[in-house]
């Protein structure tokens, strides 16, 4: 007879845990022991999974190990001859941790079974890595938005926003993996491949305290893992739509009195999204599939302008067992991102109608072949081959040229230029994971290869004309700019890692771990490396669990973490460029007449003995289990990045030069101010040619005979305390509040750290160029909150976001005549940070109304975007002391210093349907 | 605005019996779907909510077998599959926008 025993007692985890070891998979790990506590050899232990079942056999230890798990839910069973059997279900493996059980067996009948129910929030004791993860069931329930998943999830985790995550560079920082593939630009680390939101099956959000087998991230890094077929059948079909009438316009009447255009905001015209997902068995336990088709569809307006998006994605994944100890998985996706209504050379805020804007064509594939072998329960092999190849054309709607006026900031003309972009990036990862004793080693290798291709031309600036953009001044014409390029490069990186989690004893665990970069920039046309740099990053760590039990955790890290290999660090001084040509123009825009030539033949030159951009990091963090559903995270950061590449002019000299300004502000009260700029004094002497070199600390030579030093800085220091409630009793809520400072003189947007022309003269790197990042928010609180109504069965879930301003200052154009330079500069005229953007909330919400029939389970939600209509700025105008704007009927207008030029979406509902079996 | 805000609460919040009966029913689905509700309801907490997260440890077993898709439901999944992936990749080929000057590279 069979009888079941539910203890729900606090799971105690094990002695021997396992380190956080496996990029994509996950290990449960165990001891079997007797009422007395005595190990227990010899036991038959079985797993069963959604793909089947393995068995094992406790050793002289009573231990035993799975390894090479695909992340999900397991069940796990012990056995033996004069002994009730015991068993864990509901085990949650995630990817890269350990789930460790004790399972207790009384002497008794085989057939009885003593069941432990496991902890809903469980602590990994030997890891140094804190979690930022979203739980499944978040993902799952709560009011996330679809677009752009790797970079949208990445920006609702705690300390992340702009996607700049804890201080790092937004996109360049980031690593964007999806089963193990690098899906970023690898010109300069912008998501490059988009997915289907519902074809994630698990998220994992790691930036702080990581093992070396993570790597080129200064940021974070996301790792996705996609669905997989089982051994039963699986549907989602699902619907989304919303349209302009379930939107509202949110902005003030007193914002609109600042900037008419923003009464117009952006707003969602209409969005239909289908999926229709099946997966299954070919063969049960041994072959499976699954199979994803999805059409995401939206338009928008922005500036009375219609942007639209039609990108339909397929995904195809085959898995098969062989054996109990092989798995073979196979996958590829298809998918195009047309869009159409795209900002090209006018910026967003700028134009005015369709024909100043770009078409877009973007079809993509990612591949994935992986095969995870398993020696017995103590040894693991990995092997993957994964990349993608994609490209986009930007197809101008209008051929016009553009029109920039630098007397009013004003734009006007076509969209301004062509642009088309190849990208290849195939990789090769390997690893072995090996288990002895009290340590839990694991080495790898990976091969990447990436290439990079570029074409850009502006419009012709008449019939007849060279190539190039119009500058005005007051509505007449000026002069004009010119180029094109077609530059072609790839990116060789080949890594190695080795690492270790041991656990010493008495509840300390020691990490230590290695990770080798070898980074090469080679220029496919000349077939040589100009870039190249060897970086070796240590990882080091501990965790002391004090409780023994694996609920209270100490943890300690150093580490240092490079960036990936990254073209747009040493793609200028890749041959391609045309001469910089600068035009005299006549009358009406009719003729131009060349003025000036910089030639573009050794421009920019790679500097010997470069260093790869890198953070180094100390954290200390606290995880305290409270209860069998909560925890409790305080975590204190600091981030120094250094090896900084820019470029720099050789041989340049410089005179002070002093600059009045009519600067003024009342609070804080400044100015008028008076800057000391520097003007190019040997101008003419030497070519303007510039190295690429590291920039953390430079001189400058003065043509009075002194030094002007300059340093490229960041720094980032944070407290984060996260409290979460795992799903039970029909509530959970993930909580974070995140007090942190971002300063230094190297922004952390985009490619500022790896590539900008501010150190091309020290006007933008002495002059006012410390003090907040551009990103640096002071205060974030993100709350996720949800709650199943008893007897209606509603899902009320909630998405709380409050965050500090942006820090920001105004700039003017300082003109040629102060600074020699060959183009205006934008020069800061108090120190960043001296201005904050007011601070921000935003609340979302999902109701779902949920109908389990059988099988079957059909839900209807509704989504509620910035559910309270607030409007907030998200982009400053930053012009001293204005810029010109045109409105809808080609009016134009100034916005002022410090008014918006962009607030955030209004209220947008979208309704929901999904059947799931 | 408020109106279809309240339109979708109330859609979301209608009772089963309710939106059966917008669904055109007979006499016989309704107590098939009362028994479910309270099935559903009885279920323990915990296994509710792994169910609604795609993580059911229910019993499942008729979708681990090839039959199910003889059963009317199984039909009709297999039609939807077929129908939205078709669909899908009809439509392809109207959503592209061919860059002109790839199209005159070729």
């Amino acid at each position: 007879m069979k009888r079941t025993i539910v203890l729900a007692l606090v799971l105690v985890m094990a002695a021997a845990g396992m380190a956080a070891a496996q990029t994509l998979t996950g290990t449960i790990s165990g001891k079997v022991v007797d009422q007395q506590g005595a190990v227990l050899p010899g036991v038959t232990v079985t797993l069963t999974g959604k793909t089947g079942v393995k068995t094992t056999v406790s050793d002289a230890r009573g231990e035993f190990r799975f390894v090479g798990l695909t992340p999900g839910t397991y069940d796990v069973k012990s056995e033996l001859q004069g002994f009730r059997s015991a068993s864990q279900s509901n085990l949650d493996v995630s990817m890269g941790k350990s789930v460790d059980v004790n399972l207790s067996m009384g002497v008794g009948g085989m057939t009885e079974v003593v069941e432990v129910v496991a902890n809903a929030m469980t602590i990994d004791p030997t890891t140094t890595a804190t979690d930022t993860n979203m739980a499944q069931s978040l993902l799952f329930s709560m009011p996330i938005t679809h677009n752009n998943p790797a970079v949208s999830l990445l920006n609702y985790s705690p300390g992340v926003n702009d996607s700049s995550a804890f201080g790092g560079s937004a996109s360049s920082g980031n690593s964007l993996m999806l089963d193990g593939v690098d899906t970023r630009d690898p010109e300069a680390g912008t998501a490059w491949t988009f997915y289907n939101y519902n074809i994630i099956d698990e998220v994992q959000v790691g930036s702080l305290g990581q093992p070396a087998e993570y790597g080129g991230f200064t940021g974070a890094i996301i790792n996705t893992i996609t669905k997989s077929g089982g051994n039963r059948f699986s549907l989602l079909a699902e619907y989304r739509y919303s349209t302009e009438g379930l939107g509202s316009k949110n902005a003030t009447a007193a914002m609109i009195a600042l900037n008419k255009n923003l009464a117009s905001p952006t707003t969602v015209l209409t969005l239909k999204d289908y999926t229709v997902q099946l997966g299954g068995p070919l063969k049960k336990d041994k072959m499976f599939f699954f199979l994803s088709a999805q059409r995401y569809e939206i338009s928008q307006t922005f500036t009375g302008l219609v942007r639209g998006e039609i990108s339909p994605r397929f995904n195809g994944k085959l898995t098969w067992q062989p054996t109990s100890s092989d798995t073979i998985t196979g996958s590829l996706q298809y998918d195009q991102y047309n869009q159409t209504g795209r900002t090209a050379f006018i910026p967003s805020y700028a134009i005015t109608n369709h024909s100043q804007t770009i078409d877009q064509d973007s079809p993509e594939y990612i591949w994935n072949a992986q095969w995870r072998k398993v020696f017995g329960s103590s040894t693991f092999l990995e092997a993957k081959f994964l990349g993608y190849w994609g490209y986009y054309d930007l197809n101008p709607v209008s051929n016009a040229a553009a029109h920039y006026d630098a007397g009013t900031g004003a734009y006007s003309g076509g969209a301004g230029y062509w642009y088309q972009a190849d990208r290849t990036r195939n990789q090769l990862n390997v690893s072995l994971s090996k288990y002895v004793g009290s340590h839990s080693f694991k080495f790898g290798a990976e091969i990447e290869r990436s290439n990079v291709r570029n074409r850009f031309a502006y419009s012709p600036l008449g019939a007849g004309l060279p190539t190039g953009y119009f500058v005005d001044y007051y509505g007449a014409p000026s002069y004009a700019y010119g180029y094109t390029y077609d530059i072609k490069g790839k990116n060789k990186r080949d890594t190695f890692y080795a690492q270790d989690a041991w656990k010493v004893g008495r509840g300390l665990t020691l990490n230590f771990g290695v990770r080798g970069d070898r980074i090469r920039g080679e220029s496919t046309t000349e077939k040589k490396d100009l870039y190249s740099t060897m970086s070796y990053g240590p990882r080091l760590g501990a965790a002391i669990d004090l409780s023994g039990k694996g609920t209270s955790v100490v943890r300690a890290f150093y580490g240092q973490m490079y960036d990936g290999a990254i073209f747009a660090s040493w793609g200028r001084a890749v041959p391609g460029l045309t001469d910089f040509i600068t035009y005299t123009v006549g009358p009406n825009w009719k003729s131009v007449k060349e003025d000036s030539r910089v030639p573009a033949t050794l421009k920019y030159k790679v500097g010997d003995n470069l260093k790869h951009p890198r953070v180094d990091e100390v954290n200390v963090s606290w995880d305290q289990q409270i209860g069998r559903a909560f925890k409790f995270t305080a975590t204190g950061i600091y981030r120094n990045w250094k090896n900084f590449i820019n470029s720099m002019l050789i041989g340049g000299t410089w005179t002070p030069n002093t600059f009045n300004s009519t600067f003024t502000n009342q609070s804080p009260v400044i100015g008028p101010t008076q800057l000391q700029l520097f003007k190019w004094g040997n101008k003419g002497v030497v070519p303007q040619q510039f190295l690429i070199q590291n920039t953390d600390n430079v001189d400058y030579n003065l043509t009075n005979g002194s030094v002007l030093h300059a340093a490229g800085t960041r720094q980032y220091k944070g407290i984060m305390l996260q409290f979460q409630r795992a799903l039970r009793d029909r509530w959970q809520a993930q909580i974070s509040y995140v007090l942190s400072s971002t300063t230094g003189t190297i922004r952390n947007s985009s490619t500022s750290g790896v590539s900008s022309g501010q150190f091309e003269t020290p006007n933008t790197i002495v002059v006012n160029a410390g003090g907040p990042t551009d990103y640096d928010r002071r205060h974030e609180v993100k709350i996720f909150a949800g709650y199943q109504i008893p007897k209606a069965e509603i899902s009320v879930n909630a998405y709380f976001r409050y965050l500090s301003g942006w820090p920001y200052s105004p700039y003017v154009r300082v003109g040629t005549g102060t600074t020699a330079w060959s183009s205006t500069l934008n020069i800061n005229l108090v120190e960043r940070g001296y201005f904050v953007t007011p601070n921000s909330t935003n609340l979302d919400l999902r109701f779902e109304k949920v109908f389990d029939i059988g099988l079957h389970r059909f839900g209807i939600y509704a989504d509620i975007s910035n559910t309270l209509n607030r409007a907030y700025m998200t982009s400053p105008q930053t012009r001293y002391p204005n810029i010109s704007l045109t409105d809808l009927k080609g009016k134009s207008f100034t916005v002022k210093f410090g008014d918006p030029t962009a607030i955030n979406a209004g209220r947008q509902i979208t309704l929901g349907g999904r059947w799931s079996f | 605005m408020a109106r279809v805000l309240l339109l979708a609460l109330a859609v979301a919040a209608a009772p089963m019996p309710a939106l059966a009966g917008e669904t055109g029913p007979t006499a016989a689905p309704a107590p098939v779907l009362k028994d479910a509700i309270a099935k559903a309801a009885a279920a323990v907490p915990l296994a509710k909510a792994r169910a609604q997260s795609g993580a059911a440890p229910v019993d499942k077993s008729e979708l681990g077998s090839k039959s199910f898709f003889k059963k009317p439901a199984g039909i009709i999944a297999l039609v939807v599959v077929a129908a939205g992936g078709a669909y899908m990749a009809y439509s392809m080929k109207q959503d592209r926008i061919h860059s002109v000057v790839r199209a005159g590279q070729k």
